[in-house]
């Protein structure tokens, strides 16, 4: 059966995702992108050009390369906003027969629906490409807005593109699919997309008994995305340089799109940094040489130059809530979608006004696709519920020499699992271990919850070391998690059974889990004590067997000089100075080197004397 | 036993085997997936490692240039791209170490040892920048010592 594949067919980017294995996969475009620009154009011999092929050529051929044809689909010439948007389109569009509305490509005349065909045509064909199968139907994604006129055209499109459209599915509801939100009870979810060119929100009514999702407000910009954010920052590049060089750059077009990129690339810098530099080299040039150009922009000016964006956004969202006659505490679940939510100050913002977190894991630029392709999955029998896994929520580990907490399960790890790992005796003759069961993420023992402890005794004398203790860790599907340890030498085992570990309370996870990112630098600074401890341990535990064992080939001086370093280190190791530590290791570890040559040497002498034949002649190999 | 009531006993213990399975491919996958980004990032190590010689050249350039093109502005132009570069590197986790006072092994290359007024063991000159990349020294500083 072949696949449906869902498609956000967005007003700058598209994306296009399709179940595989079970979970929903983004299918990247032949120029190999997660994203396809929605851009189609007529190229100098005719030839038509989709995707990022069309936008690379988009200044040199402003007339004939066709963008934003979402803003225009399933609408009538005479609507107000057609007749705004007209005014900042580069190409052509007049009135069809029908009323609507019909864009010049070319010498030809195309509906809306039909460029916007061209980009569904490419993604289909770039799909069968990757997945080695024909594709003949889609889910594709629509703003909640559209109106029937509207999302039929979208549903033509589609068809004019080969597919037969099973569903025009509404975007926020494809975000709300992507995070699973649909399944978890009665609730109301805000949907804040930002994307390059537009923004909207919208407040979906989940229920159940009867499953119904229905879209209760509405609201937006169409004129409001990220391209404002690069424009004020490229406002602001053009000022400075102005009044620090005295040259206005703004009617220098390749100064311009120097400074649209440089713009673009800090934007998305300023997401992870708190400063970043506008550094452009040969910017121009006059009479006396070239001229460079180089800011410093920090985020919290780059956040100054937005606010009025960020604010009209929140705006907006309060008075789709007040339509709706909502308020953010009514809301349960704020979802963002489009890429400018990347931005700090908006996920800040819209954390802010609901007071709580929102859903930003899935990346906001492939959440609608993902979303599609999950509806998509259902529609095919793709997506089965069967099989619902839940992962570990903090890691599971056992204590070991030196008070560490030795992780046999990380956090994050899908159930039910089974992990093995053979341990080993700290002392000579050491006839039992104790399995002291630990959950959380930092290092020391103490630093964590005990889930349980228990005995496995019986093990045969031996040195430290020698024993093999294999210890298993095993969460079933109802999350129990038994622990075994199995001495391999004499088959004795012993087990605990601990229910309701992962039944832990969001709140300790949280707080465990933020307890381990403040302690990280310490932890490791501590782990890094505890080997180097063990370390010196055993380097003095094995000098000490051999110093028994090898008593007569030692010299009376090595023996003193050995000792004097081993109290020099045992000094050290009661001590946190690592360094020292380490440094005291070395020298020790490169006396016991000199003193095993010795040996080593008084060996092969009497080997060789041994050998020797009666005639002192060297023996023939 | 008939043969129902044999199924429906092993039916819980296929689901609980096919649950272990899936689980154990999805854990699998998510460990493959951190397999394949470190493998990026060590084949990406050798691309920088090559910008890295080419900004050695640029350096050797910008400490030996003559006073009186040092304001030359397609010098300077030239000195900032290779800001360029330096600040690209950064962004894929590449930092300059930072030159100690005494020789360390751990972040510093001898490569020769001079008569100097400094301390024996002394860094006299840095001939090589060092680098690290996401915290592992991938180039180390090359040092003229006192000796």
């Amino acid at each position: 059966m072949s696949k449906i594949i869902g498609i956000d067919l967005g007003t700058t980017f598209s994306a296009v995702a399709v179940m595989q294995n079970g979970e929903p996969q983004i299918i990247e475009n032949k120029e190999g992108t997660r994203t396809t620009p929605s851009i189609v154009a007529l190229g100098k011999n005719n030839e038509r050009l989709v995707g990022i092929i069309a936008k690379r050529q988009q200044i040199t051929n402003p007339v004939n390369t066709i963008y934003s044809a979402k803003r225009l689909i399933g609408r009538r010439f005479s609507d107000a906003q057609v007749q705004e948007d007209k005014k900042l389109l580069s190409y052509q569009i007049r009135e069809a027969g029908d009323g609507g509305v019909e864009i010049k490509m070319g010498e030809n005349w195309h509906k809306p629906a039909e460029i916007s065909a061209m980009i569904l045509a490419k993604i289909k064909s770039d799909v069968e490409s990757k997945i080695g199968e024909p594709v003949k139907e889609a889910v594709i994604t629509c703003p909640a807005y559209f109106d029937d006129s509207q999302r039929k055209a979208t549903k033509v499109a589609g068809e004019i593109a080969g597919l037969d459209v099973k569903m025009v599915l509404n975007e926020p509801t494809a975000a709300a699919l992507a995070y699973g939100l649909t399944k978890t009870g009665n609730q109301q979810i805000l949907v804040y997309d930002f994307g390059g060119g537009t923004f909207d929100v919208s407040i979906l009514d989940v229920r159940k008994d009867p499953d119904t999702l229905e879209v209760i407000g509405v609201g937006g910009d169409t004129h409001l995305g990220g391209d404002d954010f690069d424009q004020k920052i490229m406002n602001w590049v053009i000022t400075e340089y102005k009044k620090e060089q005295g040259v206005d750059l703004s009617g220098d077009q390749l100064a311009l799109q120097r400074i649209k990129e440089a713009a673009e690339k800090a934007k998305i810098e300023l997401s992870t940094t708190l400063e970043t530099e506008i550094n452009i080299p040969f910017i121009t040039s006059d009479s006396s040489g070239p001229k460079h150009l180089y800011l410093k922009l920090t985020r919290a000016k780059f956040e100054d130059l937005v606010r009025e964006y960020i604010d009209r956004s929140i705006e907006l969202v309060k008075e789709t809530l007040q339509s709706a006659k909502l308020e953010t505490k009514d809301i349960e679940e704020v979802v963002l979608v489009g890429g400018q939510t990347r931005t700090p100050a908006i996920n800040l913002a819209v954390g802010e006004l609901f007071g709580k977190e929102p859903n930003k894991s899935i990346n906001p630029d492939e959440v609608v696709a993902i979303g599609a392709a999950v509806q998509a999955g259902v529609m095919s029998g793709d997506a089965k519920e069967v099989l619902l896994l839940d992962a570990t929520p903090l890691s599971v580990g056992i204590e070991t020499l030196g008070n560490v907490n030795t992780i046999l399960i990380p956090k994050n790890t899908i159930y039910p699992v089974s992990k093995t790992q053979v341990f080993s005796t700290a002392a000579d003759n050491q006839p039992s271990v104790d399995i002291h069961v630990l959950q959380g993420e930092r290092t020391s023992s103490a630093d964590n919850k005990t889930l349980g402890r228990f005995i496995l005794d019986g093990i045969p004398p031996s040195p430290r070391g020698v024993p093999q203790v294999e210890v298993t860790f095993d969460i079933d599907s109802n999350g129990i998690l038994n622990v075994s340890a199995k001495d391999k030498a004499s088959g004795k085992t012993q087990s605990i059974k601990i229910e309701g570990s992962l039944g832990i309370s969001q709140e300790e996870i949280d707080r465990m889990k933020a307890d381990a990112q403040a302690h990280a630098d310490s932890d490791k600074k501590k782990k890094e004590l505890v080997e180097a401890q063990n370390m010196a341990d055993q380097l003095i535990y094995t000098w000490e067997k051999t110093e028994r064992e090898q008593e007569d080939k030692i010299d009376e001086n090595t023996k003193k000089e050995i000792k004097e370093k081993i109290e020099e280190l045992k000094k050290a190791k009661e001590g946190d100075d690592i360094d020292t530590i380490k440094t005291k290791t070395g020298e020790l570890s490169a006396l016991i080197s000199k003193a095993g040559s010795n040996i080593y040497s008084q060996d092969q002498k009497k080997d060789d004397q041994r050998e020797k034949p009666a005639g002192n002649e060297p023996k023939k190999e | 036993m008939t043969k129902l009531s044999k199924k429906t006993e092993e039916n819980p213990d296929y689901l609980e085997q096919w649950k272990r399975e899936r689980a154990n491919f999805l854990n699998y996958r998510a460990e493959e997936s951190e397999r394949i980004e470190r493998a990026i990032s060590f084949a990406r190590q050798e691309l920088i490692l090559g910008v890295i010689e080419i900004l050695d050249n640029i350096h050797i350039a910008q400490s030996n240039l003559p006073d009186d093109l040092k304001e030359n502005q397609w010098v300077v132009g030239i000195l900032k791209t290779k800001e360029q570069i330096r600040q690209l590197l950064r962004n894929y986790g590449v930092e300059e170490i930072e030159t100690p006072d005494q020789f360390d092994p751990h972040c510093c290359e001898a490569i020769e040892t001079v008569e100097s007024q400094k301390d024996s063991g002394s860094i006299v000159e840095v001939v090589k920048r060092g680098y690290s990349h996401k915290g592992k020294i991938i180039r180390p500083i090359k040092v003229k010592i006192a000796k």
